[in-house]
């Protein structure tokens, strides 16, 4: 099915939206959730979670590229899912515990400073990645987006390992400085 | 910042190029250079049957074999490279890669071929029977790609119009109000003094002629009025080594002289004689920047 066409039974209200969604998406989701979380069971709640997601945003929003959109929000929600489980296992549930009272006395927002921050170097990394060349742009996504393993890579892309490693240490090299001449980090 | 905070920061990058690294993951993609790895392995098998069956009557029908196969690899011989060029001051680096005619072994009439590199990003090699033109390219795009860059703008028009302007992204046309731009490369049975001579007594009726001569090379420069739209033609008569010649000429018109001027000009420095003898080792690269 035409990604504008799943989008629009999500304007409709359709459950099948879901099912369509998975067919077409489900594998490419959970390769994200995965990466992320290397757990079959965790992965599939964040894909879950993704539709969920998917269902509350569409409507209002309607997405110009539904692949980007979905990934970004299975990439979301399998961090978050990581970050806790990490936190939870470093104080044996307490710190999780008390984040979470603690959560009613904040907003739980980000200033507006540090919104901006984060604006000015989601921005220096778009314009940085629009320098490199399509395959080192892609080899450097697919480890730090998608969090493939070097060796996935290398399969993938047809060069060796080191070459792989190679090529993210020189990217990692140069977006250090650029994001150090722009005063970013 | 932290490390878990550029890893958060990094999912919002734009849209595109997740999907274009997802290509690359999907392995529906490979780098170019793969390509040219296969290639060259492929030579390089060619060459160990040759050396094997050399003294044989097979290896002479191999020795014959692996010069075709060499000569039909342009790409090979030729690889892609980065180039830089100067244009109003300021270096702009391109990825080149090389597009030709193979040369023709035949007994009865042999012809040479040739190799020339150019801008992949910007430019695309058409052949018209026995013409070559390197013209611009114009980039289609997908639907999601469109709505991917334009995707924001285009939300503010109403639909038929939107619609009209994602069909048109989708599939650019050239402009129709602007003058064409085009290298033309063809080749002629006669040396290249000779058909400089005989083309500048009819091109002197319709142009203002600059000439320069360099090796096995004859330049004509030539302009017609001052206007922003006035045409500009460089034709320059290649020597092919063999009694021929290769005549190459780069159309543009005055306004465009900084821009397809000169990247044309970056391209035809690159142009390479393929001898049609068939040997790699008789390519001609002395013009090659």
């Amino acid at each position: 099915m035409e990604d504008n066409q799943i989008i629009n039974l999500y304007f409709d209200r359709s459950e099948q939206a879901i099912k369509e969604t998975d067919t077409k998406y489900g594998g490419y989701c959970y390769s994200i959730a995965y990466n992320i979380l290397t757990n079959q069971e965790d992965a599939e709640e964040s894909v879950s979670d993704t539709y969920l997601s998917a269902w509350n945003s569409m409507p209002p929003r309607r997405p110009p590229a539904l692949a980007a959109f979905l990934g970004k929000i299975t990439r979301n929600v399998s961090i978050d899912r990581w970050r806790k489980y990490r936190a939870f296992k470093r104080g044996e549930g307490q710190i999780e515990i008390a984040l979470d009272e603690l959560s009613e006395c904040v907003s739980g927002a980000e200033s507006a400073e540090e919104t901006a921050i984060r604006k000015e170097i989601l921005a220096s990394l778009n314009r940085f990645l629009g320098t490199l060349k399509e395959t080192e742009r892609s080899v450097f996504l697919c480890r730090y987006w998608y969090l493939d393993s070097t060796e996935e890579i290398a399969e993938k892309s047809g060069f060796s390992v080191s070459k792989v490693k190679s090529m993210l240490f020189r990217i990692r090299k140069r977006l250090y400085t650029q994001l150090e001449k722009e005063g970013l980090v | 910042m932290t490390n878990l905070e550029l890893l958060d920061i990094l999912g919002g990058v734009q849209g595109k190029y997740i999907l274009e690294a997802q290509q690359l993951r999907a392995g529906s993609k490979k780098p170019h250079c793969l390509r040219y790895m296969r290639q060259l392995a492929a030579v390089i098998l060619l060459i160990l049957m040759l050396t094997v069956f050399l003294n044989t009557a097979p290896g002479v029908a191999a020795v014959e074999y692996v010069k075709e196969k060499v000569t039909s690899l342009i790409e090979t011989l030729f690889p892609p490279k980065k180039m830089t060029i100067n244009i109003e001051g300021m270096e702009y680096e391109g990825d080149y890669a090389a597009d030709g005619v193979e040369p023709k072994a035949t007994a009865e009439a042999p012809q040479p071929g040739f190799a020339i590199y150019y801008d992949v990003d910007s430019y695309t090699m058409v052949k018209e029977g026995d013409i070559t033109y390197i013209r611009p390219y114009l980039k289609s795009m997908t639907r999601e790609e469109v709505l991917e860059i334009y995707g924001d703008s285009l939300s503010m028009l109403s639909e038929e119009e939107r619609e009209r302007q994602i069909a048109s992204l989708m599939n650019p046309q050239p402009a129709p109000s602007l003058p064409n731009c085009e290298i033309e490369i063809i080749h002629l049975d006669i040396p290249y003094e000779q058909a400089a001579s005989q083309e500048r007594t009819e091109l002197e009726s319709q142009w203002e002629i600059t000439e320069a001569v360099a090796g096995n090379r004859i330049t004509f420069s030539m302009c017609n009025g001052q206007e922003w739209d006035s045409p500009v033609e460089v034709r320059d008569y290649i020597s092919d080594e063999q009694g021929g010649c290769f005549r190459i000429t780069s159309r543009y018109f005055l306004e465009a002289a900084e821009g397809h001027g000169v990247r044309f000009a970056a391209i035809v420095n690159t142009f390479s004689v393929i001898p049609s003898q068939g040997s790699a080792d008789a390519i001609s690269d002395d013009d090659e920047p």
